[in-house]
Parts: C-alpha cells; structure tokens; sequence
C-alpha cells in the first residue's frame, strides 16, 4: 500500500544513535530485578549484577534479539473483520488513556471515571471507522482495584469488537487474562490474541520487575506485548532530544531482548513516547515541539531496527478540546516518518482527561490522515488527459462519466464545517461534535457476546477475586 | 568575615554548588559560628531567594532541585553541632514522604519534597515501594507533622488507604497530617480514604503543606 514519506535523520544520524543507544547499553545497563530475565540474560552473554539486578547488555545480543522480531504484528479482534496488521503498510489509529477524568464539553464540569462510562465510550469507540483498535481510555475509579486490570478488559470485549491493548500489571493476572481472551477469541491467543500488553519501562533505564514478568509469561503465550518507554526530558531522562532519544531507545531495546530471549519470535510493537516536564512545575507534557522532535527521532530509529511502530497523535496538553488541542494534535509527522499506527485519539490535558467532543473530533482528524496519507498520492494514469483532451479550453467537467465516477472518493468530514457561514452559525463545532456522539450511543449496539462466553469471564473474574481475597 | 560568609552560603544554595555549600558550611563552624546562624543568616536566606525565583518563574526545576540539594548537604555537616547543642532548628515544619507500597514511579515525589525543602519545611523522602508498615515505623520515629503519600497507578492508589488505616491501627493516625497526590488521585479519592488534603500538582502541594501547619 503506497504511502507518503518524509526522512528526519540522515544516516549518518542514525549511526550516531545506534552506537549511543548501544553504548548505555553495553555500559550502563538497565535496571531488570527479575531472576528469570537476569538469567536469560547472563546466559547470552550479558554482564549481570545480581545485587542491584542491573545487566550490561552487549551490542551483539541485541542485534540477534532484533533479528527474531516478525516484522508484522496481528491484532486480532473479537470481531475478525477488525483485525489489524501492523507493519503492512496500512495506517491505523487508536485511543489514548488512561485518564482519570471525565469532561462534560457544554459545561466544562469535570468528573471521575466510572465503569459506566468506560461502556459507553468502548460502545462509541466500536461504531467509530477509524478508530482501528482500543485502549480503555478511562480509569473507572467504582472497580475494585484490586481485580480492575480483569474487568477493564471484560468490560472492554463486552463493548467493542475491536482488538483490546493495555496493561496488566502483575504476573499472577496472566492465567486468567489468558482464560478470558480464549473465550472471546474462541481460539488460542497465540493463534488470535484478541488483546496485547503494554509494558511500561521505568525511566530511567529500568523495568518493572512484576509488570515485565506479566510480559514474559504473555509472550511466551503469542500475546503481542508494546514496549513502550516514556522518559521525560530533563526529570528522568536528559535535557535533550538526542538525549532522551538514546534513553528512550535503549529502554527499547532492552526490552526487546528480554522478551525475545524469553519467547524467542514473540510478536513486539514499538511505542515510543518520550515526553517532556513542564520545567517550571514538573508536570508531564506531551505535546511540546520538543517532545514531538524525540517522538519522532525515536519512530525512525525502531524503524531502522524493523520494528513494527507506533506514533503519538492527537491528545496533547491542551484543557479541552479547543485550537491548542487542534495545533497540538500533530500525529501527521509520525506517520509520514513511518509509524505504522497512532496512539492517543480521545483525550487532552496529558491524557489525564477525555470528552465525547475530543474523541469525535479527534476521530475525524484520523479519517484525514488516513485519507491523506494511505491513498496513493499520484498516479500518472490517472491524470484522465482524454477528458483534458475532449473538453478542450473553456467548457467543464460536470458533464465527463470520470468526473462522475470519482466525485465521491473526495474526503467528506462528518462534523467539521463545509458549506456556508450561515449554515453552521449559531453553533459551535463542540455542540455539534457532542450531538454526534449522542447520535451514535442512541442508536448504535453491540452484539452480546455468547451467554456462555459472558459467563465464564464472571466466572473468572469472580475466581480471581476470591483469590487475591485469600491472599490478602 | 562572618556577613561575607553567610553571603557565599546562600549564594552556593542559589547557584546549586552542592559540595561549596558543605564546605562553607563546615568553614563557618571552625570559624566558631553557631549552627543556627549558618542555617539562617546563610543557607536559609539562599533557599529563600531559590524559593523567590521559582516562585516569579526565574528559575525552573533544576536550579529549585539542586538548591534544595545544597542546601540539605549543608545540613548535613551542620547536624553534629545542633545534635551537641540546645540550640534548635527552625523551620516551617517537617514533612515524611514516600511512594506507596506497589509503586515504583519516584520523580513526581522527588519534584514534591525539593519545592517543600525550598519553601522552608524539613522533608525526609524515604523513596518508593513503601510499605504501610514502613510508613508507620518512620513516623513513630520521627513524628513529622506533615506525611506525604504519594501513587501513579490507579491499582496502587488503595495502598494510600491502606497506609491510613495501618497509621489509625497504630493509634497514630491523628499524630499527623495526611497529604495524597499522584496522576490517578482525585480530591474524591482523598476524601474517601480520610486523607486530610490532596493537591493537584507541586506547587498546590506546598500551599496545602503550608495549610495544613498553619502557616
């Protein structure tokens, strides 16, 4: 499928960040305060420490673990017509999270999360073209915490046909996680793993330990597993692009030979998102010129190690859904540098919050992108030179059988404003956003899924919590 | 020589010379000052001037963060001599702090305790990964007045309430004041737990400290 480009490092760049990255490797090492990872890793040449758990990686491990990562990655759905490749070229888009609030956009009132809400926006995410798979989006604060990693995703599956990816947390959750994604998928994981795992490192340079042992055991299970480091510059990683780029890159990497010595071939995704603080008060940024610069020297290089990648698009710092949400919400640049899928549709003011406006609106701004860059841009056979010839100078192309033929491919918003001033004046382009939404939830449903499918993950669930009850 | 020195404190506090600030620190004791002058008329005047700046937006994280470190490695030195004299040290108060037990995410609670130390209070940071126990522990030991608990997942915010309750079996609950903070917590949440404030970010935090000490 033929898509746009646009470079951002020559190669002499990306041999400097390669050799850096590969340095703090071999060097300074990363934090990994797992026995089984600290094993794995001293039997394949690494130089472990096993009283501070930290592991010098050689340059050499990493380029045969790199060599095993399949270049494409299934996400498989509940519904099989939602699965999405990523790395075969296609664009695809997904939403961010996973934020603590909820805004309402007409009277800007701000309220926690709730499990409700969560159905209500994994039902719009599920009716919404472009968005192509799901996280959560919402942190329901009326779950138990406990066994919430669980129900998040029951709730998630019960919602929305598409693909599910998220954390879980701790390793004894991986069973049951393993349990329900079978039910749904009706299949093993390993042959249509219906959700993936999102593993955070801790920056700087470390992972941590209950989370990456999750990850082990579910990529030794076929559960695609997104490695994604978030440092931020000058809190927890250096006060530089380059800098953080070759932080944020080594805990990439690292990551990516845990699993892969773990699970050798087990599917892994990309997602760089370093960040950036606010220097003046330590807030997390993420939409800053300087962020976005890492971002992007990050997409290139998972790209250079043929990774399957993913960019950050849309959510930014903004505190609704308004023209600094409009500016910030620059995704175009990640996927033009060759990110296979974007991160973050749905939320604002550093993914801490979210609103049935911001998703609508942000989901349009996924139909652009995709419009723009997934079509092929030119095509001299297309250029209709007979239709030239035939209409001649003067006269027009109303009347021409291609002009009919092609007059519907053209990009169609369906909420942002065409037509006439009058038409649209009196509202905003939030109402009619926010109408949207409402249109969709009252008329949208989601097939149940089988009763038997549906009871057996309360049963699981309803295990789980007996479980950790017992063990409390 | 002695309104030189105190000036070549606070301005290694300002300047964030960590190991300058020692070693005036030290000097002004051979010199026969009293610990209690180097903290006030040197040190204390430069975190107030950082705390000044940073506060009109001069200064940014950095320069509030290796302040506050000069500051603390000044004090250091000085502690022998206040452990040995009747002289105490004045501050605005003292704050106990951690990252709750399931939790390893520390930066947010580092910016925390730096712009606390910076505004005048007496902060002891035990780190991450702490648990209710330890919490409890540390402050029967050092009866602080202020504790700060803080959490970045939403599945480890029930370990600040757990804290809570630990402290109230204890029977120190009401022996200090409770502060909650992180990305997942929410005024609702703090209330909930019977937290007695939460803040939003490291600025609120500090006045809702200053609040809760009454000054």
């Amino acid at each position: 499928m033929a898509r746009l480009r646009v470079s951002l490092l020559d190669d002499d760049e990306i041999e400097m960040l390669d050799e850096q990255t590969l340095t703090v490797l071999e060097d300074v090492g990363v934090a990994v305060p797992v026995d089984e990872a600290l094993d794995l890793l001293e039997a394949n040449g690494a130089t472990v420490d096993r009283t501070t758990g930290i592991a010098r990686i050689p340059r050499e491990l990493v380029r045969r673990c790199l060599e095993t990562v399949p270049k494409q990655v299934r996400l498989a759905a509940r519904d099989p017509k939602h699965d999405v490749v990523l790395g075969d070229g296609s664009v695809t888009f997904t939403t961010d999270g996973t934020a603590t609030y909820v805004v309402d956009d007409l009277t800007g009132e701000r309220y926690e999360g709730s499990a409700d809400y969560q159905r209500t926006l994994n039902r719009l995410f599920d009716a919404l073209p472009n968005v192509d798979y799901i996280w959560p989006t919402i942190s329901a604060r009326d779950l138990d915490p406990v066994a919430c990693d669980l129900e998040i995703q029951s709730i998630a599956w019960r919602n929305c046909t598409k693909h599910v990816q998220d954390e879980i947390r701790t390793p004894e959750l991986v069973a049951p996680m393993l349990d329900m994604m079978a039910a749904v998928a009706g299949a093993t994981p390993r042959e249509r793993p219906v959700y993936s795992q999102i593993n955070c490192t801790l920056a700087p340079l470390a992972h941590d330990p209950a989370m990456t042992e999750a990850s082990m055991a579910l990529a030794r299970a076929g559960v695609p597993i997104a490695i994604m480091p978030m440092p931020l510059m000058g809190t927890t990683a250096p006060m530089s692009v380059a800098g953080v780029t070759v932080q944020c890159m080594a805990e990439m990497l690292s990551g990516v030979v845990i699993f892969q010595l773990a699970a050798p071939g087990c599917p892994l995704i990309a997602s760089p998102e370093p960040g950036s603080a606010d220097m003046s008060s330590g807030l997390y940024l993420c939409a800053t010129p300087e962020a976005g610069d890492a971002v992007a020297a990050s997409i290139v290089m998972c790209k250079h190690y043929g990774l399957p990648t993913t960019g950050g698009g849309f959510g930014g710092d903004a505190k609704a859904p308004d023209f600094q949400d409009g500016i910030e919400g620059g995704g175009v640049i990640d996927v033009l540098l060759g990110a296979d899928s974007l991160v973050g549709l749905g939320c604002f003011d550093g993914a801490q919050a979210t609103s049935l406006a911001t998703i609508i609106l942000h989901h349009e701004a996924a139909g652009l992108v995709k419009e723009e860059l997934q079509r092929t841009p030119f095509e001299v056979a297309d250029s209709l030179i007979d239709d030239i010839r035939a209409v001649g100078p003067g006269g027009h192309y109303m009347a021409r059988r291609s002009t009919r033929a092609h007059a519907h491919d053209i990009w169609k918003p369906t909420v942002m404003r065409r037509g006439t001033f009058a038409a649209s004046h009196g509202r905003t382009l939030i109402e009619d956003a926010v109408d949207r939404a409402n249109e969709i939830l009252a008329t949208h449903e989601v097939p149940p899924l089988p009763e038997d499918v549906d009871r057996h993950i309360d049963e699981v669930i309803a295990a789980q919590r007996r479980l950790l009850a017992s063990t409390v | 020589m002695g309104e030189e020195i105190y000036e070549q404190m606070a301005k290694a506090v300002i300047d964030g010379e960590e190991e300058l600030a020692a070693e005036l620190a030290q000097q002004g004791l051979d010199m026969g000052l009293s610990p209690g002058d180097i903290l006030d008329k040197g040190l204390v005047k430069g975190i107030e001037e950082v705390g000044e700046k940073f506060g009109c937006g001069v200064f940014f994280l950095p320069e509030l963060v290796q302040g506050a470190l000069a500051m603390q490695t000044a004090v250091a030195v000085l502690q022998p001599a206040f452990d040995a004299s009747t002289e105490g040290r004045q501050t605005l108060g003292t704050a106990l702090a951690g990252t709750v037990e399931g939790d390893l995410h520390e930066i947010g609670m580092t910016i925390v305790c730096s712009m606390l130390a910076a505004a005048g209070f007496e902060v002891t940071n035990l780190g991450n990964d702490i648990s209710p126990a330890k919490f409890v522990e540390k402050v029967t030991e050092m009866k602080p007045q202020l504790l700060l608990l803080s959490a970045l997942l939403t599945t480890t915010t029930p370990a600040q309430q757990k804290t809570i309750e630990a402290l109230k079996e204890a029977g120190i609950r009401d022996d200090v004041r409770i502060m909650v903070g992180g990305a997942p917590v929410t005024q609702e949440w703090a209330d909930q737990i019977g937290a007695d404030g939460y803040a939003e970010d490291a600025i609120e935090a500090v006045e809702l400290a200053k609040k809760l000490v009454g000054v």
